[in-house]
């Protein structure tokens, strides 16, 4: 476009050549919505390499099916309904190795393609993509198979073994979690302090990524240097579970490490889109999270409560955003 | 003492690539058009087309209070009065001068003799005179800002060494160069508003502005220099208020509600001018920088200087040009060509190569809080642009979309590239225009 401007003796007359002409700013940070995924992405990799460790080729198999279809059915649906294809921003990456993680390393992989389909589909898209689901679409996932083939799910659950488990290849063990011992009264709960250290470093059963508490805090502590995440929401959730812990007379450090809740509490409950923006909204959130995974996990009829606290509190955090309204530059607050 | 700032803000890359390089200064231009303003209504214009002008001369004046005259730059003709398309795309009226390159200089110009023989309300005359305006870039007229309402009692002046916008280095060369300036400049606007203390806030980053300043601050009694925690921002009053002072003016106000005046240390630098040679502002350092120019340097250019000449002095252009800003990158306007007057407020011309000037691909929100974190105002920018876009701007406004002083930290950070705060300045100018119903 031409601008009728002052000419000058012409020295250069530059107004030919395509000028680009925005609005300010001309600059912007390198941090882009692609990257943050892929670092969460990347910051999930010592959990899932644990979990590949301790529970055989099962694990692998489960990954790499959770991550290749999450793909695979966002660019389908988004073909289908003709929309515009996201698959680059890596988000759906990450939601397929969410699943994979937070289900049984052992499941019949089409469980796991299935819970991506409805992480993707209904979890996401049908809610306008990215940016714009409430809940998070991992979990809906996760829920969504483990509501619909209990059975399935609980025989996925196999022995951490290791070596052991790569040498009997495809031949599983299955193993009963911690917590599910917990729940069945097969562990009482004075005696739990002998499994603080498997499930610390992980030769203990779960699900896939929850296993090995010290590589999940390896990947959180990435993503808090990264300045990916804040310890606002995860420390509050982990605080909160360990009060009511205490409050009932339960081990707190056996429920900080047990079930998926470091997981839960540094990769899920820290998604941006789910989780309030302010300070004080994410206080609150994390404290409904923690009051919530406790409850579920002592009086619910299912063993593990981080995925449904995380659903339940999604659901509560338009109203929580309506709260702490934030002070404006200057203003005097005492007035009243 | 922990080094003080605001809160919030962003750390940009500096790239002050002339820092370090020596301010050139401009040959006279063979043609300059001198912008009339701030805004041209109901400007007269005293030297026509065909009228033979000099050095210092005016060419242009309103009685109204918010305007100051413009002045000649150089001697010679004028060949044309009329009004023109600036680098922002608005009209102005400009007064086009062929230089005749005597450099002869008007009758009547000369210093000012002993300052405290002078009332306070003569220096602001003095100051209107000289066609001051707030050199940072707002080109707010100098003689408003220090003429206190009735009542208002200030306790001290802030001056404005902050140029927290990567690229420029204009103010930083002038407080090294001419740091005695500054010093004078800043003594002359405490006595015409009566103040015994003022405070210069210089960025951390330019240590060598401190030194200079400190040294010439000493000779001078309740002049004070303050190094500051470098942060974008700093330069913006209410910011520079806040780290100087710890004051926070409050929403909708202005500096003198918390007993403050600001000025900009080129302002304070071009009032000294005034009063020690009688020149009125004519002439300013323009940071000519960017990877699309060949010889990045400051320059001395007399306002009305084609941008294009600047940059001829600069080495011309290197590479494949993609974006030509008047101002810094972070607050500055992109202009369609480089055949635009500088102004008295330009501090810079940044040229982006191709490349660094591309779009970035525009991603949903998802709602990572970074803007507001970094809102120096306290806002929430993801919110009022929610609305802003869905055009509900009386949900915008609500929002206090009106207390947004357009930085652009919201923008800059956000990770999806949204246009943050261009959606936030519209919501402000419906506020605005709503509140002047």
């Amino acid at each position: 476009m031409r601008w009728p401007g002052a000419r000058s003796d012409g020295v250069m007359d530059m107004s030919e050549k395509g000028l680009i002409i925005t609005a300010a700013p001309h600059i912007r940070d390198r941090v882009a919505t692609p990257r943050i995924m892929n670092a969460v992405f990347i910051a999930l990799m010592p959990a899932a390499l644990c979990g590949v460790y301790f529970f055989g080729p099962w694990a692998a198999i489960n990954l790499v099916v959770g991550v290749a279809s999450a793909v695979l059915w966002e660019y389908a649906i988004q073909r289908i309904w003709k929309l515009d294809v996201t698959v680059s921003d890596g988000s759906a990456a990450l939601t397929g190795l969410l699943v994979a993680l937070t289900l049984p390393p052992a499941v019949e992989p089409w469980v796991t393609a299935l819970a991506c389909l409805v992480a993707i589909g209904p979890g996401k898209i049908v809610f306008g993509g990215l940016g714009y689901n409430i809940f998070n679409p991992a979990l809906i996932g996760r829920t969504f198979a483990a509501l619909s083939w209990p059975s399935v799910i609980g025989a996925g659950y196999v022995s951490p073994d290791g070596i052991a488990a790569w040498k009997r290849g495809l031949d599983v063990v299955a193993s009963a979690t911690p917590l599910g011992l917990l729940k069945s009264g097969e562990i009482g709960s004075t005696s739990l302090s002998r499994l603080y250290g498997p499930l610390f470093f992980g030769n203990v059963g779960g699900s896939l990524g929850e296993t090995s508490a010290i590589a999940l805090l390896i990947g959180a502590l990435l993503l808090l240097f990264a300045g990916v995440i804040t310890l606002r929401i995860p420390l509050v959730y982990m605080l909160t579970t360990a009060v009511m812990a205490m409050l009932f007379n339960q081990d707190p450090v056996f429920h900080l490490l047990s079930g998926g809740l470091i997981l839960g509490a540094f990769f899920m409950a820290t998604d941006y889109v789910t989780s309030p923006i302010k300070p004080v909204g994410q206080i609150v959130y994390a404290v409904g999270l923690g009051l919530f995974t406790f409850l579920i996990r002592m009086f619910g009829s299912y063993p593990e409560g981080v995925a449904f606290s995380i659903l339940l509190m999604n659901c509560f955090v338009p109203l929580i955003e309506r709260f702490g309204a934030q002070k404006r530059f200057g203003e005097v607050r005492n007035r009243a | 003492m922990a080094v003080r700032t605001f809160v919030g803000g962003i750390h940009p890359a500096q790239c002050k690539f002339t820092c370090d390089a020596e301010t050139v200064a401009a040959p006279v231009p063979a043609r300059v058009t001198v912008p009339v303003g701030p805004s041209w209504v109901g400007y007269k214009v005293l030297a026509p087309r065909g009228t033979e002008v000099k050095v210092g001369q005016k060419l242009a004046d309103n009685e109204g209070f918010m305007c100051v005259p413009t002045h000649s730059p150089v001697s010679g003709k004028v060949v044309d009065a009329k009004p023109y398309r600036a680098h922002t795309g608005l009209e102005f009226l400009g007064i086009t001068i062929e230089s005749d390159g005597k450099q002869e200089l008007c009758e009547g110009i000369g210093p000012v003799g002993d300052l405290d023989s002078i009332s306070p309300e003569d220096i602001r005359r003095i100051i209107r005179e000289a066609g001051m305006l707030g050199m940072g870039g707002a080109e707010f007229p100098t003689h408003v800002k220090l003429s206190l309402p009735q009542g208002v009692k200030v306790d001290t002046v802030v001056v404005n060494g902050g140029e927290c916008e990567p690229y420029l280095t204009s103010d930083h060369k002038l407080m090294v160069e001419h740091a005695a300036r500054v010093v004078h400049g800043t003594s002359i606007v405490m006595r015409s508003v009566g103040v015994k203390k003022a405070v210069i806030g210089v960025e951390d980053n330019k240590p060598d502005a401190v030194a200079a300043l400190t040294e010439a601050a000493c000779k001078w009694q309740g002049i004070d220099v303050m190094p500051l925690k470098s942060s974008y921002p700093q330069g913006y009053e209410k910011a520079i208020i806040k780290a100087t002072l710890g004051r926070e003016v409050p929403p909708g106000a202005l500096p003198f509600s918390v007993g403050v005046v600001v000025v900009n240390v080129a302002t304070a630098a071009a009032i000294s001018d005034r009063f020690e040679t009688g020149m009125p502002l004519m002439k300013r350092l323009v940071t000519v920088s960017g990877s699309a120019v060949a010889k990045p340097s400051t320059v001395e250019a007399y306002i009305g200087t084609y941008a294009s000449e600047l940059v001829g002095l600069c080495g011309g252009i290197k590479g494949d040009l993609g974006k030509v800003i008047f101002g810094g990158p972070m607050m500055g306007v992109a202009a369609p060509g480089l055949d635009f007057p500088i102004t008295k407020g330009t501090s810079g011309i940044v040229l982006l190569g191709r490349q660094e000037a591309l779009f970035w691909k525009e991603m949903p929100c998802i709602r990572c809080g970074r803007c507001n974190e970094v809102c120096p105002m306290f806002l929430e920018p993801s919110e009022i642009h929610k609305y802003a876009l869905a055009e509900d701007m009386a949900k915008a406004e609500k929002l206090f979309a009106a207390d947004c002083m357009e930085c652009g930290c919201c923008s800059y950070v956000c990770p999806s590239k949204r246009p943050l705060v261009q959606s936030i300045k519209l919501a402000k100018q419906y506020a605005l225009a709503r509140r002047k119903k």
